[in-house]
């Protein structure tokens, strides 16, 4: 009976994963399905345009509840973005850094908290603020997995 | 076509990754310091307005840390090293040719860009590279390597440049050779410079106009290969694949002077096991291999000092091969009443791993056992080093090198990712 040989890549020797020259036989007349139809599974690193200028910090606080942001959850923060009206960014509060929304509060620029027990804070117009990233995502668990 | 070649340099690269995370740094003194927290490695600004000099004992400064709140920080390669990759990554951005010349510098080739958009593309640059990272740069651009690094030494210094300067194909370049002290250019040591200096050649003006045969002939093929540098010959091309290592070394202080056997010779297995863990990630073997002890030379107790050569019949990165040989040489040297501060490994002889040499006498190296290695490499890999080990090899111990100032790993290990107060 004729027998199909798969020949994969030939051998990389700078490659740490060595594929095999040869497959073993395929009965002819069942052919896999072909290689190309193969795609990479999704990667989370891409979903978050995880880059250089792509950083995490840890939520610790309830104000911004609203927004789904709850203590204990892992912010994606992209340095490279330019802060909006609208946004949520990581400012900076007496050298430290805190989570709100950058907005206005009777017609004055504000961070806003998401979270009726908890006031906005004037910016000064003149001072202004510290913006260090902007919060692209939020990586939230529902349940531990080992 | 003409080359560019631009030098990015972060500024006080350690400090700046400091302040990335921690805002309460910014605008004062801070200084990093070396292993075991001994030296001073890096230094702010405000540090170096204060007479801290790069290489300063810290326990000599105290005086001075306390009076103006120095912060004093261990430092955190594993964290610098992030930061540096994200640099190179934005940089990697500007052009497709690039040189890692240090964990803080790259060259960048910037062949093809018109003479008048250089400086606003280096302009583009330094703003990309702080705004992403956060730390901030200095940009120097010529035509040569040489001028790039010189270019970038005086937009440092100049208030006018603003981290920025341009010298190629400049109407100021003579400027910039002018204010060039000739001790300051790449590639004159200290040496060079005293018989410089003696011979009436104060900057890299004077240097570049020097007749070439008077050049060539006190300072060999290097000392020309600068000077044509400075002319606009390049002469020292972009090495954008680092040369093999032709040394592997491990030099490790300890936290604590160690007087007994026992201690060091786990010392000894811990770090035959790092040297090992590294000529395997370089896929290299090591041939010859020297081990060195020594006493700790700042003490008043009685000094010690001695080495070993270890000669391995074949070519080997096996962990547990070279831990055997390292405690073994480390048995020879001990010597009773002594307290030491000090371990070496010098891999003075590497092969490649796919072509070492086979002994006549020796049994080659069982597939199955490289198959067992890399497994193990894999593990330690995915689970953090040291997962699985030779059992003579220690994860913590109190001879360890000591960070006790160390900031949190902010971007590398989940427990240290740094708090923002949501309240």
């Amino acid at each position: 009976m004729p027998t199909l040989f798969y020949l994969g890549p030939a051998q990389d020797i700078f490659s740490d994963i060595s594929l095999p020259l040869m497959e073993p036989p395929v009965p002819a007349g069942a052919p896999g399905p072909p290689e190309e139809y193969r795609e990479k599974r999704i990667d989370l690193n891409k979903l978050f345009n995880f880059n250089a200028s792509t950083f995490t910090w840890l939520a610790q606080g309830d104000s911004m509840i609203g927004a789904g942001i709850h203590t204990g959850d892992i912010l994606i923060v992209d340095k490279a973005l330019q802060a909006a009206m609208g946004d949520i960014v990581i400012a900076e509060i007496n050298r430290q850094p805190t989570v709100k929304r950058l907005g206005k509060n009777n017609n004055a620029p504000a961070l806003l908290p998401e979270n009726p027990n908890h006031k906005p804070i004037p910016i000064d117009e003149v001072e202004g603020i510290r913006v260090w990233g902007v919060v692209t995502g939020v990586f939230h668990r529902f349940k531990t997995f080992k | 076509m003409d080359k560019i070649f631009a030098l990015v340099d972060c500024n006080n690269f350690y400090v700046s990754c400091e302040r990335v995370f921690d805002f309460t740094l910014r605008d004062r003194p801070v200084v990093v310091l070396s292993n075991n927290d001994g030296l001073v490695i890096a230094r702010s600004n405000e540090a170096k307005a204060l007479g801290f000099k790069m290489g300063d004992a810290v326990f000599q400064m105290h005086d001075l840390i306390k009076e103006h709140q120095v912060a004093v920080m261990s430092s955190n390669y594993a964290f610098y090293y992030d930061l540096c990759d994200r640099v190179r990554e934005v940089l990697s951005h500007f052009s497709p040719r690039i040189e890692k010349y240090s964990i803080d510098e790259c060259f960048l080739d910037l062949s093809g860009i018109a003479k008048e958009e250089l400086e606003d593309y280096g302009r583009r640059i330094k703003a990309k590279v702080e705004k992403w990272t956060g730390i901030p740069v200095s940009v120097g651009i010529g035509a040569t390597k040489c001028l790039a690094k010189l270019a970038n030494k005086l937009a440092k210094k100049s208030v006018k440049a603003r981290g920025v300067l341009d010298v190629y194909k400049s109407p100021h370049l003579e400027k910039a050779l002018e204010a060039t002290d000739v001790g300051d250019l790449w590639g004159v040591g200290q040496a060079y410079e005293g018989m410089l200096k003696s011979n009436g050649i104060n900057n890299a003006l004077e240097f570049r106009n020097a007749p070439d045969h008077w050049v060539r002939s006190r300072m060999t093929v290097v000392g020309a290969r600068i000077q044509s540098e400075l002319k606009g010959v390049s002469c020292i091309g972009l090495e954008e694949i680092p040369p093999l290592q032709k040394m592997v070394g491990t030099a490790q202080g300890f936290g604590m002077l160690i007087d007994t056997l026992e201690e060091l010779k786990e010392a000894a297995a811990t770090y035959a096991n790092k040297e090992a863990i590294k000529l395997r990630k370089q896929k290299q073997c090591v041939k010859e291999l020297v081990v060195w002890v020594q006493t700790n030379s700042f003490g008043r107790d009685p000094q010690y000092g001695n080495k070993a050569e270890i000669v391995f019949p074949v070519a080997t990165n096996d962990p547990s091969l070279i831990i055997k040989k390292v405690v073994n040489a480390v048995e020879m040297l001990y010597k009773k009443g002594y307290r030491y501060k000090r371990i070496g490994l010098n891999a003075t002889k590497l092969e490649l791993e796919n072509c070492v040499q086979e002994h006549l006498f020796v049994k080659p190296e069982d597939t199955k056992r490289q198959n067992l290695l890399r497994v193990v490499d894999q593990l330690n890999e995915v689970s953090g080093a040291g997962t699985i080990r030779t059992a003579s090899v220690v994860i913590d111990a109190r001879w360890m090198t000591r960070f006790s100032k160390q900031s949190p790993h902010y971007t590398t290990k989940v427990k240290d990712i740094p708090i923002a107060r949501v309240g």
